[in-house]
């Protein structure tokens, strides 16, 4: 079988608080990820699915190079990114871009959305500043945006338009890997299918492979053929494509899928 | 309590920029003694103003006209002494946001037995005491040492649990909440909603359930009114909103909660609600609607019945009962392309 996009091995985290400044950290602490192994191919979706505090979130921060493992491996493009040093990070943290949970608090306030997307580009040499302008308004049609966005700061947007800029800001850097944490757990439910749709055009178009996480398994069901299900730090299930979310193994995995209100069970 | 009439709002507009501006636009709703009610809506809907006003909680340079009643007390117009004594044992909210709306350096047992306090006369200890038995009744294990405890030491499931034992401090007659769950997952959702409902049936409250999600609202309530752009478009019991939808908005609703694996995509309703003072004159979802005719855009379309208790907005309601869900889908994608 050929060489996965990105292969994941083992990867583990812990955050130690400190009781005091002088102090030694704190000793067995339970970790916030622990030995998480997956692989993503090209062109594919995969859903991370859990609750609050189940290691999602490290998950993805350390996936997208934002945060270090404390140990294991990971595997982007056939090269151990673990043991790079920060200036060669700094290199391959283009080809693995992040969408965050809300879009109020991840775009500044007092820069335009143009110089936002722009930004990305002339910093990854993407762009020069001759076809900056054209390469902005593409990035905006690309997410369903009027080329006029670019002269407007944030506060003109409303929440699902705000992260519509934010997946247009991660492709800005045309990456391989989009990982889209809780992308649309803020936004109103009529607003959520859009910019989920928005991802699986996307997908479709540029041939993204996605990293979709939320807490609602329904929704990463749909999105994703396959879908990792996280508690306390640690993939508890993995249900394969092939398999239906009604036959999920474990108990953990169930309770979540009852949680979700269901219309049916109102209408009977 | 028993002698109450619950909550009654009738006509309620709210208006900002001097009347330039309205926000909110002849909503009437009604929640009896232990009743629920669910008010869904988008964001900019007016569903929070409205429940907002409810408490007499209007943002400032806004104006209100209408009538709102708690009981026998009439809550537009009041001062805010007489506001601060319908509070509490007449009605009290919880709001989205447990963190931002508890003092955090207050102990959580402090907190709770100053609210006590603050509506009746009981020494300090017997309102520890009766702080302690409300966190119990809220379900927080080991109540009496975790009244100790600072907000930041809670979950936000946990937190959300004292923003409702402060609510229930003075046993309210309604409770207001508005997006209780929004900021929560779905298996800490699923126990405040099921403590919500749990409340409402014991102590006979009326509640008045506001959220963007039709499924968290008719998870709990026996009627529901959907808001669209300041006004109420459709309202009537759960199952006739969710079986028998006669507003297309309401039906645009319920299609962008289905989860079709069969689909490549979900459905959605295309375009975004109009900005206050940029509403259309006539049907203000006209713009989005698949199956607006110029009739529609023409003037004001008003609130009728179309079967007993259930309201809809919209001058093609015959029309919508004989759709399903994926003929509108389709339809709205020639709205959205077209």
């Amino acid at each position: 079988m050929a060489e996965p996009l990105l292969r994941v091995e083992g990867i583990s985290k812990s955050y130690a608080p400190r009781r005091g400044f002088f102090s030694a950290p704190a000793p067995n602490l339970r970790p916030a990820l622990a030995s998480a192994s997956f692989e993503l191919s090209k062109g594919e979706i995969l859903g991370v699915v859990g609750e609050s505090g189940s290691g999602k979130t490290t998950l993805a921060r350390c996936v997208a190079l934002l945060e270090r493992a404390d140990s294991g491996r990971i595997i982007f493009k056939g090269e151990d990114l673990t043991v790079l040093s920060e200036p060669q990070l700094r290199k391959r943290r283009r080809g693995i871009q992040t969408v965050f949970q809300d879009p109020y608090a991840s775009l500044n306030p007092t820069i335009r959305i143009g110089d936002a997307l722009g930004e990305v580009m002339l910093v990854h040499g993407l762009a020069t500043r001759q076809t900056l302008r054209e390469s902005v308004g593409a990035l905006l049609r690309q997410v369903g945006l009027p080329v006029a966005a670019a002269d407007a700061y944030p506060k003109a947007f409303s929440g699902g338009q705000r992260q519509r800029i934010c997946i247009a800001r991660a492709l800005a850097a045309q990456p391989d890997i989009l990982i889209a944490d809780e992308p649309v757990s803020s936004l109103d439910v009529s607003v959520q299918a859009q910019v989920v749709n928005l991802i699986l055009d996307l997908k479709d178009r540029l041939g993204l492979s996605v990293i979709f996480i939320g807490h609602d398994l329904q929704l990463i069901d749909f999105i994703a053929p396959r879908v990792l299900v996280m508690l306390a730090g640690e993939i508890v299930e993995t249900i394969p494509a092939d398999r239906s979310i009604a036959d999920a193994r474990h108990e953990y995995t169930r309770a979540l899928i009852q949680a979700v209100p269901k219309l049916e069970t109102v209408t009977g | 309590m028993s002698d109450h009439s619950g909550l009654s709002i009738e006509n309620l507009s709210i208006a900002f920029d001097g009347g330039q501006k309205i926000a909110v636009n002849g909503v009437s709703l009604r929640v009896a003694m232990g009743e629920a009610v669910g008010l869904v809506g988008e964001s900019g809907s007016g569903k929070s103003l409205t429940s907002r006003a409810a408490l007499g909680l209007l943002p400032k340079k806004s104006t209100a006209s209408g009538q709102i009643r708690v009981g026998r007390h009439s809550i537009l117009g009041m001062s805010p002494g007489q506001l601060r004594a319908v509070r509490g044992a007449g009605i009290a909210m919880v709001f989205q946001d447990p963190m931002s709306s508890l003092n955090p350096v207050a102990r959580i047992g402090d907190s709770i037995t100053q609210v006590i306090r603050s509506h009746g006369d009981v020494s300090e200890g017997d309102a520890f005491a009766r702080a302690v038995g409300l966190m119990e009744r809220v379900g927080i294990r080991d109540a009496k040492a975790r009244a100790a405890s600072f907000p930041h030491e809670f979950s936000g499931g946990m937190r959300q649990r004292i923003m409702i034992a402060m609510a229930l401090a003075a046993k309210p007659a309604i409770l207001v909440a508005d997006e209780p769950t929004t900021a929560l997952d779905v298996i800490v959702q699923k126990n405040i909603l099921t403590l919500l409902d749990d409340l409402r049936r014991e102590e006979g409250m009326g509640l008045l359930l506001v959220s963007h999600d039709l499924a968290v609202v008719a998870s709990l309530c026996s009627r529901i009114a959907v808001m669209y752009a300041g006004q109420i478009v459709e309202e009537g019991p759960t199952k006739d909103i969710l079986l028998h939808p006669r507003m297309p908005y309401t039906v645009g609703l319920l299609a962008s909660t289905r989860r079709d694996k069969s689909a490549a995509r979900l459905m959605s309703i295309p375009g975004a609600p109009p900005p206050l003072g940029d509403r259309a004159k006539g049907c203000r979802f006209a713009p989005r609607c698949p199956l607006a005719i110029d009739v529609c855009r023409a003037g004001a379309v008003s609130l009728a019945e179309v079967s007993p208790g259930h309201t809809a907005r919209c001058i093609r309601t015959a029309d919508v009962q004989s759709m399903n869900l994926e003929s509108f889908s389709l339809m709205q994608r020639e709205v959205a392309h077209g």
